[in-house]
Formats: structure tokens, C-alpha cells, sequence
């Protein structure tokens, strides 16, 4: 092993309080302990699961850097070692709407971010097409769509040119906040596969907020479980069992082992939904707190 | 009833068999499928009998279907909220109230000048009114006048939009920006545009000038507001998704504020383009000299001589150039921007960021530190 890599994350008491004139201050988040390794040779995929209303989108977009969210009000936030200090190009992220630009077509969609850095990243405008007629293919979009509206494509389809466009800039860390929640059952299926079969290629760590437990628990090796306004994480499990790539989301998500781990995290889920904001204990606050070792030990 | 093995088989696709115990699975049971114990259709009816009753949901729905159950339709017959009309039927019902119009008017006006009901000073008959055209087309030399004006309306619109649509971008991008000139813009919106003509003669006297500066004035008072409401329309969650990617401010502003508001502006400046079209005949007050003619003037004129038939015809030919103008400009959006959706009647409709959803975010909250 080489010299120790700094994490990808690292929150140390991070909290944020939104002051709007006329209305009272409101605390969205609040002692935010986490970090996110840098596992070799391939990211950590973390998902979080929370009420509505929690702060889950708070936190990717803090993790963001949007200048309507930084600083925080409390805390440090560290990505690589380095304080959060505004949005970067190694940060893509991805939102459940308006992903796609309406006025480009699918493949300047796509080239967009890489058009925003075409000097620094020293590309001509060929190499960006290029690139771009990549990406399509990668998410696995037809070639014959490069020329199509957004307007033109289903939501299947918008959701993967914004993928394509995040990843064509290869960030380190990609951020996705309810991405497939606006799809409809068998949409979603597949754009999970498509997710599990990007991430084996692409070396990101992901952060990707979900309403659905069973997406969560599908998807992530890390599970966070976000408790009500001021929201903060509560319970955590890690080694969750990662998707094999070689498998169709539904029939792995079909089986009766996939059914106990979800319903495992649904449990932990229920009993935060039940428990009062005061008495939630943040983890890792100070070892504490509702921390779960692991999920379905293999 | 339904055999239980039917019933088990149907749940088995939204129920996961689990090891587990599930805190839900008999709710979710009776959730889902809230009447399975309602006792079944007594007999399905007999394929040619009549059944009165609306199709039953679940299992009756699929028997008899070799015979069609009559379509209850809660619209009446006539009238149906957003029907489908093929375009001749279109025509038609658009060509009525000119039928109507005209008809009447042939009524009114019939007869002798003096035994009329309505003086031809007021309202001529159709014959008088057509037998003015080669007048109106000759020595009162319409279509001059109509290009005369035409070009002082474009003149005025295009100063109007050089000034209007960048600074109202800026107002739009820049909430700095956006309040320095905000309250002015309210303060516009509400001047007297009818008003300002004796102000403009005041200032440039009656020449070109005055005509291109009144229509300037006019249509930037519209115009501006009507830019800023479009780049604030924008929706916030393209600004993230740039920024996101490291855009610039200024690459987010060119490459997605602008772009995506562009269509609407453009419609502002249509609508613009037809308002100024409107207000010419104020500007054209002038009845010799400097600054002469156009189709203000023309009415003017036709005023002074009592040409009733003129200003009739003067009315019509206003209009048909304004609903030229406004098609012309449809049919250049269309080109402009191919990606803006279009409603039924081939109308820009409106663009997929108009459908809101809750989940979106709206305006960006302010971040503040904790006392």
C-alpha cells in the first residue's frame, strides 16, 4: 500500500442554517459527521434514505458547492483534503429534472461541460464531438438521438444524455439527487443497470440521495439514513452487498436475500420515522449513536 | 368468487415472498387490492343483452367484449371542453361572424343614402366601400403610406429591442442590476403611451424622429419587463447543473440563461412588434410638411374630407399587415428555435421547463451564519 489517500469527504461537524429577511432561521442540516473513503480503483457508492423535507438535497448540494449554500454555518468540509469552497468540475451532479438543457440538442448536451473547458482540457472541437458521440454510446443511447431535442426523448432517455454529460467531464465524485425518482418502475430498473455498469468503469466515488429504500440497499455499499429537519444521519450501514454487473436489476432485486436487506434498512428507517427529532442521536457525534455495523454479512 | 390460487398468483407479482417477518404484507394486501372479496358479477350479461350499468372494474372488464358498451360521455353533445376540430371546420366557424358582419351590414345599409338607418356618414354600405379601394389604392397611395409606416414602426422596435433586450437580461441575471432599474420599470409599464405624443412633438417636432422616438418609447416600456419575467422564469436547476459543471458566471449567462429564455423573448418582442404596429397612427398626426404620411396620417386626412369608406379600409389594411407581421415572426421562431414545443394549433407552446413540479428548486436561498 502506498501512502494513506485523503478521503473524498470529510464533514467534521458541518451544519447549515438558512436565513431568509422576514422569515424565522431555519436549520436545514446539522452535525454532519461523515467520510467517504477513497477506495483503490473504484469509488464508494453511498446512498441516502430520508423523510422528505430532511435535507438530503441540502447536503449533496453543500457537497456541491453552490455559492446559495457555502459556507456552512457550523463545520468544516473537506473533498480530497481540500475545503468545499465553490462548484467544480470534479463534482458532477445530477438532478431528478430539468437535466437536460432544452435549447441543445442530445449531443450538445452532452459536449457541454466539455465545451465550458475545452481550453483547459486543450480539446478541439472535433476531439469534443468525439468524446461526446462516446458518452451516447456509453449510456447506451442510439446514435441516431445525437441530433433530438430534449423534448423528443422520454424521461429515461433525458435522465441518461444528463449522466452522459456529468460523466463526460470524469469527476471524482458524482452526486445524484433523486435521479430516478420522476421514472416510471421498468425505467428505473434499467437505469440502475445502466448505473451499476458505468460505475465498474468509471473510477467515481457517488453520493446518491433515493426516496426508495430498495434502490438504496440495490445500489450503494453505504446506506445513510437521514433523520427529520434539522436533518442529520442517524444510522449507517456499510458493507452492503454492491449489485453484480452481470445481473438485470430486477431479477437481482427479486431474490429473498435482496428482501432481507432491504427490509432490514426499511426497519432502521421505520423506528427514525418513529423516534422524536430530539432523541435521534447523530452518528459518529462521538462513536455513538444508531451505528450499524453491517448489513448481510457474506 | 374468484378461485384463491387466481388470486394468490396475481398478488405474487406485487408481493415479494420474504424469510423475514414483514410488518406490511397483509396490509398491503387489502390496500392494493381494496375490493377482491366483493362478491362477483351475479352472471356476466349475455353478449347481445344491453346492460345499463357502467363496466364494472376488475374481472367483468374483460367479458363481452364482442359487444361495445355505449360511451357515457359527461360532455354534451355540442360544446366539449378542448375538442379536437379538423381545420376545414376551423375555417368554417372563423369565417361566421364575418357572414354575420356582413350580412347585417347589408342590412343596415341598403336602400337610398338618405332612407338608411345609419347615416353613410357614419357607416357606408359594402358597395360604397368597395368602390373607394382604387381611390384608396391610386391617388391616396395606400401602399406607400403602409411602407412609410412600416419602417417607422421597425425603426422604433429595433431601437426599442437593441436597448431593451440587454438591459433587460442584465436586470434578469443581476438581481443588483435588477434592482437598480426595477422600480423605474414598474413605473413604465404604467405610462400613458397615448400621452407621450404631444411630449415627442415637444422634443423632436414632428419629422422622423419624433415618429421613431415615440414608437422607441412605446415599445421599450412593454418590452423590458417582459425580458426580465423571462430570464427570471429560467429555471434555477439549469443554473446548478452548470455551475456544477464549473461554468462561469458569465458562461452561465451566455450558454443557458440567454438560450433557454430566448424563445419567450422573442415572443415578447412579437407581441411588441404588434402593439407598435397599433400605435403608429398616434405618432402619424401630421398633416403637412415634415414628417408626413403613413397610415395615421391617411386616416387623418380621410377624417378632415369625410371619407368614411377610407377609414374603413385603412382600419382593414392596418390589421391585415399586423396579422402578416405577427405570422411572420411565428414562422421565424419556429426557425430560430426548433427545440420549443408547439401546442395543437401549431402555436409555440409552452417549453418543457414550464411544467413545475414541487420537487424543483425555486429561488436560491440565502445562506446566512448562525448567530
Amino acid at each position: 500500500m502506498s501512502a494513506p489517500r485523503p478521503p473524498v469527504l470529510e464533514s467534521v461537524g458541518v451544519a447549515k442554517e438558512f436565513c431568509r429577511p422576514g422569515q424565522a432561521p431555519f436549520l436545514a442540516v446539522t452535525d454532519l459527521n461523515l467520510t467517504v473513503a477513497d477506495v483503490e480503483r473504484r469509488g464508494e457508492f453511498v446512498c441516502i434514505v430520508g423523510p422528505s423535507g430532511c435535507g438530503k438535497s441540502t447536503l449533496l448540494q453543500l457537497i456541491a458547492g453552490f455559492d446559495t449554500h457555502l459556507p456552512p454555518s457550523r463545520g468544516e468540509l473537506r473533498f480530497y483534503g481540500k475545503p468545499v469552497t465553490a462548484p467544480s468540475a470534479d463534482r458532477g451532479m445530477l438532478f431528478q429534472q430539468y437535466s437536460c438543457y432544452p435549447h441543445l440538442s442530445v449531443l450538445d448536451n452532452i459536449a457541454f461541460g466539455l465545451r465550458l473547458h475545452a481550453k483547459a482540457l486543450k480539446l478541439s472541437g472535433s476531439e469534443i464531438v468525439e468524446g461526446a458521440m462516446a458518452w451516447l454510446k456509453r449510456v447506451k443511447l442510439a446514435e441516431g438521438d445525437a441530433g433530438k431535442y430534449p423534448h423528443e426523448l422520454s424521461g429515461g432517455m433525458r435522465q441518461r444524455v444528463a449522466l452522459a454529460r456529468c460523466l463526460a467531464l470524469k469527476p471524482r465524485c458524482l452526486l445524484m439527487d433523486e435521479p430516478f425518482s420522476a421514472l416510471d418502475e421498468p425505467t428505473r430498473l434499467e437505469m440502475q443497470d445502466l448505473i451499476v455498469d458505468l460505475w465498474s468503469q468509471i473510477d467515481a466515488t457517488v453520493l446518491l440521495v433515493s426516496h426508495s429504500i430498495a434502490e438504496a440497499v440495490y445500489l450503494g455499499d453505504r446506506v445513510w439514513i437521514m433523520g427529520a429537519a434539522p436533518g442529520t444521519i442517524v444510522a449507517e450501514f456499510t458493507n452492503v452487498p454492491l449489485p453484480d454487473p452481470e445481473v438485470p436489476a430486477m431479477v437481482a432485486q427479486s431474490g429473498p436475500r435482496f428482501a432481507e436487506h432491504v427490509d432490514e434498512v426499511s426497519k432502521a428507517f421505520f423506528a427514525v420515522l418513529q423516534t422524536p427529532r430530539e432523541e435521534l442521536v447523530p452518528i459518529h457525534a462521538d462513536g455513538s449513536g444508531m451505528n450499524k455495523p453491517a448489513v448481510g454479512a457474506t | 368468487m374468484r378461485p384463491a390460487g387466481s388470486r394468490r398468483s396475481l398478488l405474487g407479482l406485487f408481493v415479494r415472498p420474504s424469510v423475514h417477518e414483514r410488518p406490511t404484507p397483509v396490509e398491503l394486501e387489502v390496500t392494493q387490492h381494496p375490493e377482491p372479496e366483493e362478491p362477483p358479477e351475479p352472471e356476466a350479461p349475455a353478449a347481445h343483452e344491453f346492460d345499463p350499468r357502467p363496466p364494472a372494474h376488475g374481472a367483468a372488464a374483460g367479458v363481452g367484449t364482442a359487444h361495445c358498451p355505449p360511451v357515457h360521455s359527461r360532455q354534451p353533445l355540442v360544446f366539449r371542453v378542448r375538442e379536437h376540430i379538423s381545420p376545414g371546420w376551423r375555417l368554417v366557424f372563423a369565417l361566421v361572424p364575418f357572414v354575420v358582419a356582413l350580412a347585417w351590414w347589408l342590412w343596415f345599409t341598403a336602400g337610398e343614402p338618405e332612407a338608411r338607418h345609419i347615416s353613410p356618414t357614419v357607416l357606408p354600405s359594402p358597395a360604397e366601400v368597395v368602390s373607394g379601394v382604387p381611390k384608396l389604392l391610386g391617388p391616396q397611395q395606400l401602399l406607400p403610406n403602409v411602407l412609410l409606416s412600416l419602417i417607422r414602426v421597425l425603426g422604433g422596435f429595433l431601437l426599442a429591442g437593441v436597448l431593451a433586450v440587454p438591459l433587460g437580461i442584465a436586470m434578469g441575471s443581476f438581481s443588483k442590476i435588477g434592482s437598480l432599474f426595477g422600480l423605474i420599470t414598474t413605473f413604465l409599464s404604467y405610462l400613458p403611451i397615448a400621452a407621450i405624443v404631444p411630449l415627442t412633438i415637444a422634443w423632436w417636432h414632428t419629422g422622423e424622429k419624433q415618429k421613431v422616438g415615440f414608437l422607441a418609447i412605446g415599445t421599450f416600456a412593454y418590452l423590458l419587463p417582459l425580458v426580465v419575467r423571462q430570464i427570471n422564469a429560467v429555471d434555477h436547476q439549469y443554473l446548478l447543473s452548470a455551475y456544477a459543471q464549473g461554468a462561469s458566471v458569465w458562461q452561465v449567462v451566455r450558454r443557458v440563461l440567454i438560450p433557454i429564455a430566448m424563445p419567450d423573448i422573442f415572443n415578447g418582442l412579437r407581441l411588441c412588434l404588434g402593439i407598435g404596429w397599433t400605435y403608429i397612427v398616434l405618432a402619424e398626426v401630421v398633416k403637412e410638411g415634415e414628417g408626413v404620411g403613413g397610415v395615421g396620417n391617411l386616416i387623418l386626412v380621410a377624417q378632415r374630407m369625410n371619407q368614411m369608406e377610407t377609414i374603413y379600409l385603412t382600419l382593414v389594411a392596418i390589421m391585415i399587415v399586423g396579422a402578416f407581421l405577427d405570422r411572420t415572426c411565428v414562422m421565424l421562431q419556429r426557425w430560430f428555435f426548433p427545440w420549443v414545443q408547439r401546442g395543437d394549433n401549431g402555436e409555440a407552446g409552452a417549453p418543457p421547463r414550464r411544467k413545475r413540479k414541487s420537487t424543483a428548486v425555486r429561488k436560491p436561498l440565502r445562506g446566512g451564519e448562525v448567530a
